[in-house]
């Protein structure tokens, strides 16, 4: 049993980090139906700040964080303005706007790689230096302890803005029609760089997470974890924050579990087998939100 | 025998190689792709061929082609199972799906002992020569070549630029998703397949996301909606790789860099911006056609003929319900369109016309009611708008859809889709085909001079009558019409009146939809009055204007305005 309830928090910090991750693409799903793959690349450039400014400039993990969060979403806010905005108007903008969206992925990550001169780097750990806890019979460390509680805390910030501020109204109206919306008076440039700039910064503050709990960063870690949050994201429902919380929750536990319990090269093979079972019989996810299902 | 014919590329020799084999995948994301359908299952279903291929080879020691021929199948059983999964999924989510189809093929890979895990399998025989390489190459290109030359690929560009407008057609977009999955995975089979036993040895890595992104790069390069754009793309690809691996190792990052621009600034490709700059160098040929039209255009409106005596009911609907959410668009509507009758539906704004007519057309199912279409039941025709199609049923749109890019011929052609051969043949009285179908409609419907101009380039009148042309041309037996006059002037509106009555002495039944009353009261035989989802009235014009529930449905009276 407690080798059950080690495994369960295990998971759920992984599901909390895999859900930051996953909501980034979501949020820019819900609100412009386009798949903005580079993403992945804003999450690893995250990282990288994250490492530049703990590991060069010798900043704690706290004062990190927050210059982490405003520096990705400005990186994902420049990823719109060249990727995505001129293709908002053309008949096919989701094609081309996923397309231009893995060309910014490509050159994204190769400057990753170019930065990091093809090496994998570390957080030295005097920028958080990490410490155990005990909860009862369960061994946990204080890095779990804020990864939790940053996303808990970021999660009821974000449903705060969606639901109870200017910008959360004109982005919900975005999202359930962008072109009345329009119409109506919603400066939808604005909400498009406001949303992209949070996702960035979601991403960013996921990405210094995962790179703390895995000890490692390298060039390809958003794309390392681009499938699980994809997952995340298909699992909770395109779009609905609360979804895709609860789907990276889910996918970190079953990858824990199947790490713990079958054997770890089984732990990819348990996410896809939920995102197919999820894809094939119920592909609007647990929260069915603005779903794409055969629209007329 | 297996003469290495591509010698010639010297030290490139290799890259050559493995370029064309990719070729066949960059064909297989075309294929997709050029159908508007969003979905790049690719380097799944190539690990599904390559494994497959490489099983048969060092395990069942199979022959190099039984082995290939085994790999071909598998990834195109694997595309058709795959398709089928999805059904419902479509546009972000279905690109996501499949994506994550890819991923869960090399997960599984890493679990299955025969692919070998993650170490792979090597010792496979290098029995790819080049004939081989090139012959797969060229008949898979031969075939996407003769497949858009065909009707199916005018079918198939009318999926893309329009789905609904298509299965509207008669074109069964489900159907032809299917088989174009089946394509994709035929062709992604082949190369992996051809390439394990180019290189002897296959591993999970190469099945990655950056192969796909590689992939991809290169048809956008090329044009996607070009049969020829994969293979020019892959070419350019590989020059620009080979030529870029000499400089330094700054190829992804070029690569990256020429996607963005070319996304940007060339949507159509290469060959797209080729093509552009071919036809303003091209001037204005169009232009003279445009004038002859004009020309050919004065007077002569057609006769309206006598509206042939009602007989037998071409379409019966009974107490239909239709609800959005909370909102009932019609609520039990009742009503019969007869052989030969012009039966007009008028009514307020939001009255519910044009979700009738998209009940009788198939994209919506009733919550309730029945209907029969020439005395067979529409129970199993409802949401089937192709099936609608074929059975008899023709509309035109409230905005027009036609596809743009296509000429008036081929726009028309569409229009023909849910004929078969004989059908055809028998319409057009001779076995001259198609062709000579569509020559016949533009002569009835005077637009033969504009027979190979590009849609986009006529006015909007002309534009409505070419959609109708088009839905007259597979000579329904039903025919719907959703404001055919809209934003034309009384001259024209008389024209498409005109033309309305003489299908009417064919026996077609027609119902159109109006917001001219007026108007409607002059040419219909009936009319049907629909205010808040419900039939008000119905009956002959004169009866049916004088009533006072018509009246106060278009006036807004309450009866206050009567009181005191």
């Amino acid at each position: 049993m407690d080798f059950f309830g080690q495994q369960t928090l295990n998971g759920l910090v992984l599901g909390s980090v895999y859900g930051l991750y996953g909501l980034g693409f979501g949020l820019v799903l819900a609100n412009l139906k386009i798949f903005h793959v580079a993403h992945a690349a804003v999450f690893t450039w995250g990282a990288v700040i994250a490492w530049w400014l703990t590991d060069r400039l010798g900043l704690s993990l706290a004062a990190a964080l927050p210059l982490v969060a405003v520096l990705a979403g400005a990186l994902n806010v420049l990823a719109y303005f060249t990727l995505v905005r001129h293709l908002l108007r053309r008949r096919h903008t989701q094609l081309a706007a996923f397309i231009s969206s893995l060309g910014g992925l490509m050159v994204l990550n190769e400057l990753a790689s170019k930065a990091l001169g093809g090496l994998a780097v570390r957080i030295p750990r005097e920028a958080y230096p990490v410490h155990p806890v005990r909860l009862g019979a369960l061994q946990l460390s204080t890095l779990d302890l804020t990864i939790v509680a940053l996303t808990a805390l970021l999660m009821l910030l974000l449903g705060w803005l969606i639901r109870r501020t200017e910008f959360g109204r004109e982005a919900r109206a975005v999202a359930f029609n962008r072109e009345t919306a329009a119409l109506l008076g919603t400066r939808v440039d604005r909400v498009s760089i406001g949303v992209f700039f949070l996702s960035g910064a979601l991403g960013g503050i996921a990405a210094t997470l995962v790179a703390m709990a895995f000890n490692v960063i390298s060039w390809d870690l958003g794309e390392h974890y681009l499938v699980i949050a994809i997952a995340a994201m298909v699992i909770g429902g395109f779009g609905s924050v609360t979804g895709v919380l609860l789907g990276g929750l889910l996918i970190g536990l079953a990858s824990t579990y199947a790490t713990a319990y079958i054997e770890s090269s089984y732990r990819d093979l348990v996410v896809f087998v939920l995102l197919l079972v999820f894809l094939v019989a119920r592909p609007a996810g647990l929260i069915r939100s603005a779903n794409e299902i055969e629209r007329v | 025998m297996s003469a290495q014919l591509l010698e010639l590329f010297g030290a490139y020799g290799f890259a050559a190689r493995s370029a064309l084999v990719l070729s066949l995948m960059a064909m297989a994301i075309y294929t997709l792709l050029n159908a508007g359908i969003f979905a790049v299952p690719q380097t799944g279903l190539m690990a599904v061929g390559a494994y497959t291929a490489t099983i048969l080879s060092l395990d069942a020691h199979w022959p190099f082609g039984l082995a290939l021929l085994g790999g071909t199948l598998a990834g195109a059983a694997a595309g058709f199972v795959l398709a089928a999964l999805l059904g419902r999924l479509n546009g972000i989510y279905l690109a996501i799906a499949t994506l994550a189809f890819s991923e869960a093929v090399s997960a599984a890979v890493l679990n299955i002992p025969a692919t070998g895990t993650a170490q792979g399998r090597v010792g496979i025989p290098r029995a790819a020569g080049d004939p081989v390489i090139v012959a797969s190459v060229l008949a898979a290109f031969a075939l996407l070549w003769a497949l858009a030359r065909s009707r199916f690929g005018l079918a198939i560009v009318a999926m893309r630029e329009d789905s609904l407008m298509a299965r509207h057609q008669g074109i069964h977009v489900w159907g032809y998703r299917i088989g174009l999955f089946t394509l994709a995975g035929a062709l992604c089979g082949l190369a992996g397949g051809l390439n394990v036993h180019l290189t002897g040895f296959v591993e999970p890595g190469f099945f990655s996301f950056g192969l796909l992104s590689h992939l991809l790069a290169g048809v956008v390069i090329g044009g996607m909606t070009f049969v020829a754009g994969p293979l020019v793309g892959t070419g350019v690809m590989f020059v620009l790789s080979n030529l870029l691996t000499a400089v330094g190792e700054f190829q992804t990052l070029a690569n990256g860099v020429i996607i963005v621009l070319v996304v940007a600034f060339a949507p159509n490709g290469l060959i797209g911006l080729a093509r552009q700059l071919h036809r303003r160098g091209r001037g204005s040929a169009d232009g003279s056609a445009l004038a002859a039209a004009a020309a050919a255009e004065e007077g002569r409106p057609r006769p309206r003929t006598q509206p042939a005596a009602g007989s037998g009911a071409v379409l019966d609907l009974t107490d239909i319900v239709v609800r959005f959410g909370g909102i009932t668009a019609l609520q039990g509507v009742s009503l019969q369109c007869a052989r030969g009758e012009l039966l007009g539906v008028i009514g307020p704004n939001g009255s519910g016309k044009t979700t009738l007519l998209n009940v009788i057309s198939g994209v919506y199912t009733p919550a309730s009611g029945q209907g029969t279409l020439l005395g067979r039941p529409l129970a199993g025709l409802w949401g089937r708008p192709h099936a609608l199609a074929r059975a008899g049923v023709s509309r035109t749109f409230q905005t027009i859809r036609l596809v743009d890019s296509l000429s008036v011929a081929d726009n028309v052609t569409i229009g023909l889709h849910g004929l078969d051969a004989a059908e055809v043949a028998a319409d057009a009285g001779q076995a001259a085909g198609r062709r000579a179908a569509v020559e016949r409609i533009l002569r009835e419907h005077r637009l033969e001079h504009l027979a190979g101009v590009d849609v986009g380039e006529l006015s909007y009148g002309m534009r409505r009558r070419v959609e109708i042309a088009r839905a007259v041309a597979s000579r329904p037996r039903l025919l719907l019409l959703d404001e055919p006059t809209a934003g034309m002037d009384p001259q024209e509106r008389a024209e498409v009146f005109a033309m309305v009555a003489a299908l009417l002495a064919d026996d077609i039944a027609v119902v159109v939809v109006e917001h001219d009353v007026a108007m409607m009261g002059q040419y219909c035989d009936r009319l049907v009055v629909l205010d808040f989802g419900q039939v008000i009235a119905a009956g002959p014009p004169d009866e049916v204007l004088r009533q006072d529930a018509v009246v106060k449905a278009y006036v807004g009276g309450t009866g206050k305005a009567a009181a005191p």
